[in-house]
Parts: C-alpha cells; sequence; structure tokens
C-alpha cells in the first residue's frame, strides 16, 4: 500500500506520510521554491525534484535518503546547435520564413522511469518539447535527438532547408515565454522500448523501438482549434496515461475532450459526455489493472478553468467512458474554484489523491467513493504522485525494486469493488448512528471529520446519478454550508 | 585582480563561498563566470543558460554599471574591478 504522498507546489516538495491510519504533512523539502514536478523512483527509492528557481533557471534535484537532503543531480542543458522553430515570420503572399531559436531550457515538465530491466533509466520531459534521457540515474542526460529532428517540427533543422513545424503553443517557461513542450512520457511496463510522449501543442508520438524512431498516433482525436480538426498534428493531449497492467488501454484528457484507445493508441476515440460535465480539465488516471477504468477531475471549460458551477468533483468511468459517475463526497460543492493540473492527481492501488492550484489537497482511500481534505492552505499544487516509504528510504545501491504500481495492483487483485462496498457498507451504519449536522455539508471546512461525513453522503449519491445543471441547482437550495476558511 | 561579490541567495547552493573573499582571475565577464565555475562546479549554469548568456532574472555589474553583453558577457572587467552576481527584480 502506498504510505507516502509527494506534492510539487509553488513553494516546496511537501511530504504527506500515511502515519498510524491517519495522512499527515511530514516535511517540505526546497522551501520556497517552485517544484514543477516531484516523484518517487520506485526502482531504487532516488525522489526526484524538479526546481524553478525563477532567478537561477530550472534545475533538477534527488533525495537519496527519503527527502532529508538533496543534492543537485546532473543538469539538462540543450546541446550546441539544438535548435528550433518558433513560429514563421513574412508578410503578404511571401513564402513565411521560420524564425529558428537557439534552445535553451524553459522548464523540467515532468520526469518518468525507465522499466524494471533498465536501471538507471530516466526521462525527462521540456520546455521548448525536448525528451532528456539519462541511463545513469540521473547523472548525464542526452536529448532525443530523432524526437528533436521529427518531421513534425521541421525535421532536423541543420541539414538543408526547413520543414513545417506543426508543433505550437505549449507551457509557460520560468521566464514567461511559451514553447510547445511534452508534458507526458509513458513507458510500457510489458516492453520498456515502447514509449508514449504527450505534446503541447503536437499530439501524441510513440516509439517502439526505444525512442529511434517516433510516429504520430493521433487518430480519431479532435482539435476544434484548428481549421481541420482531424489534423494529423496540432493536438493538445493535456495528459497521457495508460494501464499499468495493460498497456494497449490508453487514455488522454485532451484541450478538446477524453479519448481513449484499447488499440495502444493507434486511433482513439472521444469519451467525452459534456452534459455529465465530462469534457475539460487536464489530468487522467487510469486504473492499473482495468484500462476501462478511469478518473478525471473536470472543469469547466478552456475559458473559464475552474470547477463547474462551483462544485468540485471527480468523474470515474468503469466502462471505458461509456458512462460517469460523479464522486462528490467529501467534496467542496459550493464556491469552489480549484484547477486540478495535469500532474496533480494520481492513483496507486485504491486510494486517489489530487492536488488544486487553490492550494486544496484531498485524497480517498475508497477509489474515490469518498475523500477527505489534506490541506486547504497549501501552496499550488503542480504534482501529486504516490509513493512508498519503504522505497523512498531505500539505498540506491540496493536492489531493484518492483514499480509501486504493481505492489498497488497486487492490492488491487484482492477485489477493490468489494473491498469499495465493504467499506460503504460500514461507514453507512456509522452514519445512521451519528446525529445530524445540517450546518455543515460535503462543502465545508473540515470534511475529514464525522460530522461533515454524515451531511454529505445523500448530496453526492443522487448528484452521481444527474446532470451537473441539477445538481448544482438542488445542493442550491439546500441549507448554506459554511464559507470554507482560507 | 577583480573581486566578485555574490548575491546572499547563492550561497543556499554554494554554501563553501559564504563568507569567503572571492578573487579571481579574469578580463571580461564570461571570465568572471568561467572561474567561478572552477571554485564551484555547477556555478555557471545558475548564472547563465546552456548558451553561456546571463539568465533573465540575473544581474551582472562591473562596479556600478550593469553588464552590456548579456548575450556573450564580453564586457572588459579592469584588475580593480568589483564584480556584483545579483539577482534581477523584475516586479514590483
Amino acid at each position: 500500500m502506498s504510505d507516502r504522498i509527494i506534492l510539487g507546489t509553488r513553494k516546496g516538495a511537501i511530504f504527506v506520510d500515511r502515519v498510524s491510519g491517519r495522512w499527515k504533512i511530514t516535511n517540505v523539502a526546497h522551501a520556497g521554491t517552485p517544484i514543477s514536478y516531484a516523484a518517487c523512483d520506485a526502482r531504487d527509492g532516488t525522489i526526484w525534484a524538479a526546481l524553478d528557481h525563477g532567478h537561477w533557471g530550472c534545475k533538477l534535484s534527488r533525495s537519496r535518503d527519503g527527502g532529508r537532503t538533496w543534492q543537485d543531480a546532473g543538469q539538462i542543458k540543450y546541446p550546441d546547435g539544438a535548435r528550433y522553430i518558433d513560429g514563421y515570420e513574412g508578410q503578404g503572399d511571401a513564402p513565411k520564413a521560420p524564425k529558428i531559436k537557439d534552445a535553451t531550457l524553459g522548464k523540467i515538465w515532468c520526469l518518468a522511469f525507465g522499466g524494471a530491466d533498465q536501471p538507471g533509466r530516466i526521462y525527462a520531459g521540456t520546455i521548448p518539447g525536448g525528451l532528456f534521457v539519462s541511463n545513469d540515474g540521473g547523472d548525464s542526460w542526452k536529448l532525443n535527438m530523432p524526437l528533436w529532428n521529427h518531421e513534425s517540427r521541421g525535421g532536423d533543422l541543420s541539414r538543408g532547408t526547413p520543414g513545417q513545424s506543426h508543433w505550437f503553443g505549449g507551457g509557460a517557461t520560468v521566464d514567461g515565454d511559451s514553447a510547445p513542450g511534452i508534458h507526458s512520457v509513458v513507458v510500457d511496463p510489458r516492453n520498456s522500448k515502447r514509449i508514449l510522449v504527450g505534446v503541447s501543442c503536437a499530439g501524441v508520438l510513440e516509439s517502439t523501438d526505444d525512442g529511434r524512431t517516433w510516429v504520430g498516433r493521433n487518430k480519431g482525436l479532435k482539435a476544434t482549434f484548428l481549421p481541420n480538426p482531424d489534423a494529423e498534428w496540432g493536438h493538445d493531449p493535456h495528459h497521457v496515461n495508460l494501464c499499468a497492467g495493460n498497456p494497449d488501454h490508453v487514455w488522454q484528457q485532451n484541450h478538446c475532450g477524453v479519448f481513449y484507445s484499447s488499440d495502444g493508441s493507434k486511433t482513439w476515440r472521444e469519451v467525452s459526455k459534456p452534459d455529465t460535465g465530462v469534457h475539460f480539465g487536464f489530468p487522467v488516471a487510469v486504473d492499473e489493472n482495468d484500462g476501462r477504468q478511469a478518473w478525471l477531475v473536470p472543469g469547466m471549460s478552456d475559458a473559464v478553468r475552474m470547477t463547474i458551477e462551483g462544485a468540485l468533483f471527480v468523474a470515474h468511468t468503469r466502462d471505458g467512458g461509456q458512462s460517469w459517475q460523479h464522486q462528490r463526497e467529501g467534496l467542496p460543492q459550493q464556491r469552489a474554484h480549484d484547477v486540478v493540473y495535469r500532474h496533480a492527481f494520481d492513483k496507486a492501488g485504491d486510494s486517489l489523491a489530487f492536488g488544486s492550484t487553490t492550494g486544496n489537497v484531498y485524497v480517498s482511500d475508497s477509489r474515490g467513493a469518498a475523500w477527505h481534505t489534506l490541506g486547504n492552505s497549501l501552496p499550488p499544487v503542480y504534482s501529486v504522485r504516490f509513493a512508498t516509504t519503504e522505497a523512498s528510504e531505500k539505498s540506491p545501491t540496493g536492489n531493484l525494486k518492483q514499480p509501486s504500481t504493481s505492489k498497488a495492483a497486487k492490492s488491487g487483485n484482492k477485489s477493490p469493488e468489494r473491498k469499495q462496498r465493504a467499506r460503504a457498507t460500514k461507514k453507512k451504519a456509522a452514519r445512521k448512528k451519528a446525529k445530524p449536522s445540517p450546518g455543515r455539508k460535503a462543502g465545508g471546512s473540515k470534511k475529514s471529520t464525522p460530522k461533515a461525513k454524515k451531511a454529505a453522503p445523500k448530496n453526492a449519491k443522487n448528484a452521481a446519478k444527474r446532470p451537473v445543471k441539477r445538481a448544482a441547482k438542488k445542493s442550491a437550495k439546500k441549507p448554506k454550508a459554511k464559507p470554507r476558511k482560507r | 585582480m577583480p573581486k566578485v561579490e555574490l548575491a546572499r541567495h547563492l550561497f543556499a547552493f554554494f554554501p563553501h563561498l559564504e563568507g569567503k573573499e572571492i578573487i579571481v582571475q579574469a578580463e571580461t565577464a564570461a571570465g568572471i563566470v568561467m572561474e567561478m565555475e572552477k571554485l564551484a562546479p555547477g556555478f555557471a549554469f545558475y548564472i547563465c543558460d546552456e548558451r553561456g548568456s546571463l539568465r533573465t532574472h540575473v544581474n551582472m555589474f562591473i562596479e556600478e554599471n550593469m553588464v552590456s553583453d548579456r548575450k556573450k558577457l564580453s564586457d572588459h572587467v579592469k584588475p580593480d574591478s568589483k564584480v556584483y552576481i545579483l539577482q534581477a527584480l523584475s516586479g514590483g
């Protein structure tokens, strides 16, 4: 069972550990420094943090003693000659000339770890769109050139006339610039030479030969912000994730909806259900065993980027996106403005956790059926990743450990649905015993207290079955919940 | 030889420099950064990007003058110059 959550936040890496059955903040590392991504490499227990020093640039830091002490790792630098097309310029009908820019590190957007058969293999996705690879545990890094020189972004700019680049837009760098970047790197646990990357904006690319060649995997996606929504390139997959136990099941929360593939990303189908609020958002979590099960934290729309009608919920599907259930118990249902970024949602076994831009962090140990609050006044959260203290405390020189997902999967194999039902029945019995508490509902500030739980379930259960608008209206008619204390 | 003064914040990353008088042999701002890298491996990437250009939010002064060539750091440094490496304020 995962007993540690590592948060990458605007003000440091925050460690939340399960202590005597309760989640508790135990450590803040790099206090004051923005951490764009933090995670534990379950293979050797090293904890990684990608730092966005406002003044001193992006740095990679690692801890080999469970987060107590940190050292700079080998730093990620674009090699001499690494250039990219940063738009086009030209007037009228004259041919447009590409603006070619020297690449410098703008952000380390994500980290990913190689397979169990690849000790020391670590990936970093960056802005501008680079896939950096280390084979020595992060001491040195190399830019993957086949992807850097991919035809979709104009080919090898050092040779002849550049082709057309279809990469554009993208994330903000530490200096406030913007460039297309790599935010998702997913390694197939079944075959670690198969890698998927998600690029905003370009789409999904797959390599099946350990990064030597790359092909686009965007068939079936819709880019409604393009003149041709079915274009091969230019898509915005906010986050790409797959089922560890069945890696042909791949999901993405895209700018333009939710997409699911059951053939390893060769074809995608849209499974958004806008009438139930499932359309826009950033992260997607996928079950480790059942590739048809996924969880999202939907938001209103790209124009608004906040909760839908002020209510925060998680959407869960068990059938590959044909139907979605809302999970609201323990989450604020009024006046919530939370946005959950692409890396700020994770799942391990029966546990799920997410953090928002408004500094709220929620965890569920019941597959999302009920949530409790870890904090309401934390810094904006950029990443949430489960770990085990056992892995974190492990010396990197020790034997390789199986990824945490396999441990989680092991726990999941013991009929998680049955466990969930058993827990729900137990809770129901406990609620019947307790007195009603009309003054505090799911949106109250102490959601993990027994009192808060009393009022939440009815609202949550009903809301899961009805369209978003109705759910919000009904919730508004109920006795006013106390505003959240901040 | 030029004397180098650092922003206090940098001592968090290079604690062994704290409280030391830093005197290096260099004739340009770029040379100062190179010498600092020898004293504190990794220092240059905190001050400059991988192309050797001064980071957007870092300032370098030679006496009271901000370096003018932020890209190549070719500004001349006299033997008795005092060089300051500081964070640039870019907000309010």
